[in-house]
Parts: C-alpha cells; sequence; structure tokens
C-alpha cells in the first residue's frame, strides 16, 4: 500500500461517524445533568467542525463559542469563526486575552534570559523566578495563551452549567501537539479519535465554510505561523504514517525499507508518539496501599449517571 | 407451537441496579403475555462496571427475589432473560439469569473477554459450564452472553441437546466505521453473518438482543436481531438507540428444519471429540 492508498483506506463512512460522535456528545453531556457545550472557536477546521457536531448534538442556541484572540492573532480566524458561529447557528462571544496574557508575562515570575534554572534556594528575594532561553519564552507565551483560553472556557462552563468540548484530533494527540491544561484540557473531545484527513473528510460533509477547509493549518500564535512548518511534514504524510503505524500496526522498519515511507517521517512520528504520551494520560499517582486510584480502585467515569 | 418473545433493546444507566431493575419489572409487566422475555448482557448493572461488579453482586436466587417483587413473574407466564453480576461460590461471573416459574439457572460467561477496550478478566471469574434449560413452555433453549458467541464449540456444544432456540446477549460497542461500512459498523454484519451461519448449521431460532445507549464514551450498536432456522435475518432492531420487539417464534419451523438438515444429522460428534482430542495431542507433542 502505498502512501495515496493509505490515505484512502482513512476516508470514513460520514453519516455513520457523524451519527456515533452526535450520540456521544448528547448522551455524555446530558447524563451529567447539563444541556449546554461551549468551546473555542478558533477559525480553523477542527474547532469548526466540533461546534457542527455540538449543534448537530445539543441544539445550536445550546452552544456558546468563544473567539478568544491574542493580539497578535490574525483578523481572518476572526472572521472566518464569524462566518462558522452563523453557519452551525451557535452563539459566539469575544474575550480577547491579550490583557490576562499580558499581565502575566509582565510579572516578576517571567524573566527574559538565562539558562532555565531556579534563580537560587531557599527564600528571598528573587527566589519565586526562574530564568528561561528565547526559544523557551517563545513556547511559553504560547503556552500562556492556550492557558489562558483554558481558564476562559471553564469560567464560562461554571458560570452556564456547560460541558467545556474538546477539539484535538487524533493527530494532534498522537504527535503531543498541543498545550498540556491549555487546549488539550476539556470534558469530552468528539473529534480525538479522527486524523485531520477524516477531520477534513467530515467537515465537508457537514457543510463546514469552503474557506475555513481550505487554508493551511495554524496555531496562530504569531503571525505567518503554519502547523505544516511547525511540524515539518505535511498532514497527509503524518496521517499516512500514524494510520500505518498505530492502526494497522505495521512494523516501522518494514514502512520505511519498502519505501512507502521516508525514515525522517517515520523516526519524527515515533519520537513523538512515545515521548509526549505523558499528554495522553492522568497525572502518575505514587502507590503506597492495596487501593490506589486507577491503579486498585476502578470505577468508570459515568458510575450512577 | 408458536411461541411469543419480547426483545427488549435496553440502555441501563451505568451502577445503579435499583433503577435498571425498576425499568425491567415495567417492561416484563407490560408484556407479562409473552413467553419469554429477553434483556442483554448486564442489563440490570451497566457493561463498564469495572469494581461496582463486586460491589453489586447477588445470587441468582436474590435476583429472582428483586426481580419478582414488582412483578410478580414467577407466578405470571413469562420466563425472564435478563444480566446482572452473579456472586457464587465466593466468585463473581458475569451471568444470565434465566427464570422460568420458580426455576432458576444462569449462563455464567465463559469467555468474559480481556483485549482491547475490555477487561473484564479482571473482574469476573471463567464459567465451565453449557447447560441448555427447559422454559416452562417446554420449550428447551440455550443462551450465550457475548463473546462466548464467537467461541463455536459452544454453539456446537448446544446443538447436540437439539435446542430450538438459542439466545444471545450482548454488550457490543460500535466499530468500524470506514468507507465501505455502508451505514452500518462492521462489526455489526460480522455478528450478523455470525449468527446468521449458527442459525442455518444448527437448525433453530437465534435472537440476538444486544444493547443501546453510550457509556464512558463508548457507543453500544443495538441492531438486535432475529434469525430463523434458515438462517435469515427475520427482523433487525435499530442502530444506537433504545427499541423492543415483540415477535412470535414458529418452534415447529424449528423442529422441521432440524429433521431435514443434513448437517446436523449426518455430524458425528465422536468423530470430532477423538480427532479433536488426537489434535491436541499432537500439538502437544510438537511442541508448537
Amino acid at each position: 500500500m502505498n502512501a495515496n492508498k493509505t490515505l484512502n483506506a482513512l476516508d470514513i463512512d460520514c453519516g455513520l461517524v457523524t451519527d456515533l460522535l452526535v450520540r456521544f456528545i448528547a448522551s455524555q453531556t446530558r447524563k451529567t445533568g447539563m444541556k449546554k457545550a461551549v468551546l473555542g472557536l478558533s477559525g480553523g477546521i477542527d474547532s469548526s467542525l466540533v461546534a457542527f457536531l455540538c449543534a448537530a448534538a445539543l441544539g445550536g442556541e445550546n452552544v456558546l463559542g468563544v473567539r478568544m484572540p491574542y493580539s497578535s492573532s490574525s483578523a481572518e480566524s476572526l472572521e472566518h469563526a464569524e462566518q462558522v458561529a452563523k453557519s452551525a447557528g451557535i452563539a459566539m462571544c469575544t474575550h480577547d486575552v491579550t490583557a490576562m496574557c499580558d499581565a502575566f508575562l509582565a510579572s516578576s515570575i517571567v524573566h527574559q534570559e538565562g539558562s532555565g534554572t531556579f534563580f537560587q534556594r531557599g527564600a528571598g528575594e528573587n527566589a519565586s523566578g526562574v530564568s528561561m532561553d528565547s526559544l523557551s519564552i517563545s513556547n511559553s507565551r504560547g503556552n500562556v495563551m492556550a492557558r489562558s483560553r483554558m481558564i476562559t472556557l471553564y469560567h464560562l462552563s461554571a458560570a452556564t452549567s456547560s460541558m467545556v468540548v474538546g477539539t484535538s484530533n487524533k493527530t494532534e494527540l498522537l504527535l503531543g501537539y498541543g498545550t498540556l491544561w491549555g487546549d488539550l484540557a476539556c470534558g469530552i473531545n468528539p473529534v480525538g479519535d479522527l486524523y485531520k484527513h477524516q477531520v477534513r473528510q467530515l467537515s465537508k460533509h457537514l457543510g463546514v465554510p469552503r474557506a475555513v477547509i481550505d487554508k493551511k493549518p495554524s496555531a496562530d500564535l504569531f503571525p505567518g505561523q503554519t502547523d505544516e512548518g511547525d511540524l515539518g511534514f505535511s498532514y497527509e504524510e503524518i496521517d499516512g504514517a500514524l494510520f500505518r503505524i498505530i492502526d494497522c500496526r505495521e512494523d516501522p522498519k518494514d514502512l520505511v525499507s519498502s519505501g512507502s515511507f521516508p525514515a525522517p517521517l517515520i523516526n519524527f512520528c515515533l519520537k513523538k508518539i512515545t515521548s509526549m504520551q505523558f499528554k495522553r494520560q492522568m497525572p502518575l499517582l505514587a502507590m503506597i496501599s492495596f487501593r490506589t486510584i486507577n491503579q486498585s480502585f476502578n470505577y468508570p467515569r459515568d458510575w450512577s449517571l | 407451537m408458536k411461541m411469543k418473545i419480547a426483545v427488549c433493546q435496553d440502555s441501563p444507566r451505568l451502577g445503579d441496579m435499583a433503577f435498571n431493575v425498576g425499568e425491567h419489572s415495567k417492561f416484563i409487566t407490560a408484556h407479562d403475555d409473552c413467553d419469554l422475555i429477553c434483556f442483554p448482557e448486564l442489563s440490570t448493572t451497566g457493561y463498564f462496571i469495572k469494581d461496582l461488579a463486586y460491589d453489586l453482586a447477588i445470587t441468582r436466587e436474590e435476583f429472582s427475589a428483586m426481580l419478582d417483587s414488582g412483578t410478580n413473574y414467577i407466578s405470571k407466564r413469562p420466563s425472564v432473560i435478563a444480566g446482572f453480576s452473579e456472586r457464587a461460590g465466593g466468585l463473581i461471573y458475569n451471568s444470565l439469569f434465566i427464570g422460568s416459574g420458580d426455576r432458576v439457572h444462569t449462563h455464567r460467561k465463559i469467555y468474559p473477554p480481556t483485549y482491547g477496550i475490555f477487561d473484564e478478566c479482571r473482574y469476573f471469574a471463567n464459567g465451565d459450564r453449557i447447560d441448555p434449560f427447559t422454559l416452562k413452555n417446554g420449550v428447551t433453549i440455550g443462551v450465550l452472553n457475548c463473546e462466548d458467541a464467537w467461541h463455536q464449540a459452544l454453539p456446537y456444544i448446544y446443538s447436540m441437546y437439539r435446542i430450538d432456540l438459542l439466545v444471545i446477549c450482548a454488550a457490543s460497542p460500535a466499530r468500524g466505521v470506514y468507507d465501505n461500512s455502508g451505514g452500518t459498523p462492521w462489526n455489526v454484519k460480522l455478528w450478523h453473518r455470525l449468527i446468521s451461519a449458527y442459525a442455518h448449521l444448527y437448525g433453530l431460532y437465534i435472537v440476538y438482543v444486544n444493547r443501546a445507549g453510550v457509556e464512558d464514551g463508548i457507543n453500544f450498536s443495538g441492531c438486535s436481531c432475529v434469525v430463523n432456522p434458515l438462517g435469515e435475518i427475520i427482523d433487525t432492531m435499530k442502530a444506537f438507540d433504545y427499541d423492543e420487539r415483540i415477535l412470535e417464534l414458529d418452534i415447529k419451523r424449528a423442529r422441521l428444519e432440524k429433521a431435514q438438515n443434513s448437517y446436523l444429522k449426518e455430524d458425528d460428534p465422536f468423530l470430532t471429540l477423538r480427532e479433536l482430542t488426537r489434535a491436541l495431542e499432537i500439538r502437544r507433542n510438537s511442541d508448537r
């Protein structure tokens, strides 16, 4: 199976998958006693698809899409988000996260230069701060934005008794391309088992605006950023490789030696899959008893819901 | 000889046995003109019960009393098949209860699956008996619990008793949604194919009662069905949602099909037994 055939093999039955995902959202939201959902609306394809699915599951009047721009976010993202809210028939509001991000980034806890160590041991005037190199600072800024958006969504969730619905797809989750406790934070995620290719296919099926489907995916953390620029490979390449490694459980060595995929792509995927495992799990607990939470104390999440 | 059956493709509330038994009682009471009422696997507890398997486990006598207190089913016409967590001999089983008048029987799941999303052997012991059961209307049935049905020896063994009806209770999650699905999850097609073959090979009716609903994010596929002794699916229920069906089976038909079914008539189970034993010896000696 060559790379193109692999992508065809990823094609889903859109009607059936929509049915499953809509039931997932409706059931897992209503069981908790909630009727509504809230999600971040970035103007990108993933959150657009989730907006359409939530509208189908809960009714558009029960879904709130929140635009959360930072000062450097593109105007196009905001326009696209608005188009999506309109075409999906959901409510929309806007909360600019620039003030909360900048206030944090300007605080004394963040220092601009250094090697990434604690300043000094013990208590002292500077003991609460850390130093960072410039790359870490750039990544940190993105994380601060993602986590500010998380704070906003969870605030709205508590205020309106709404389920926070996640928008990370399977490709992003496998690569760890998301911020822990930031955009990865959610109550339920209907698209976490869909590769980017499948997100695109389903988005076309459900009528997500064409401009959103066709544009280059971007985290929009700084001008000109694209996912594929960050990752170094196209989503088509990555999806094909991940599908063969994860879903087909093929030997990565065979995928390279057969000429199906280039070695750098396979190695990139393997490294990300393994090193980012921690982002896909709950925190580890140190076990000292015979009834340790999630090890030997095992109850379903829907316990009596 | 006609037999009236009510099939309930239910969606229990996970871990809330009092509520689920209440729902069962309503259904049984509403259909007490039937000969048999069938519920899915673990229908009174929910499927992904994990440690609740221990918390909710009761004996079959206690289960029968619980059902009877809301229905008086013991003194009425229907026999009842339902799923529960059974405590027996100090162990816990994923069991199917059969109550018929004052007689109770349980089929303890022989092959609790432990792979992929399934983790049953962590909580349940394995059953080790395949016993037919004769209902109070005189029809002898077999019951299998979900994964049991994928072990072809079990329906074969039931066929030795010349049962007329096999009831397969299930909690099967929907999987396989690629482009070639044609609107039905792939594993539903595999189920329907499997039981159609059994019904045809062994000349019996099969009632496949699967559950509906969503638990911990997992969609159960529904699509319960009834297959006649020719291997034809005569009724299929909704995908994913609650559904129910009342139908009349002509047990004489199954007996006729069995009588003229050459696969069954000419089958030599002693040859099977002999050759199976020999094959196992060869396998053991060849150290593979």
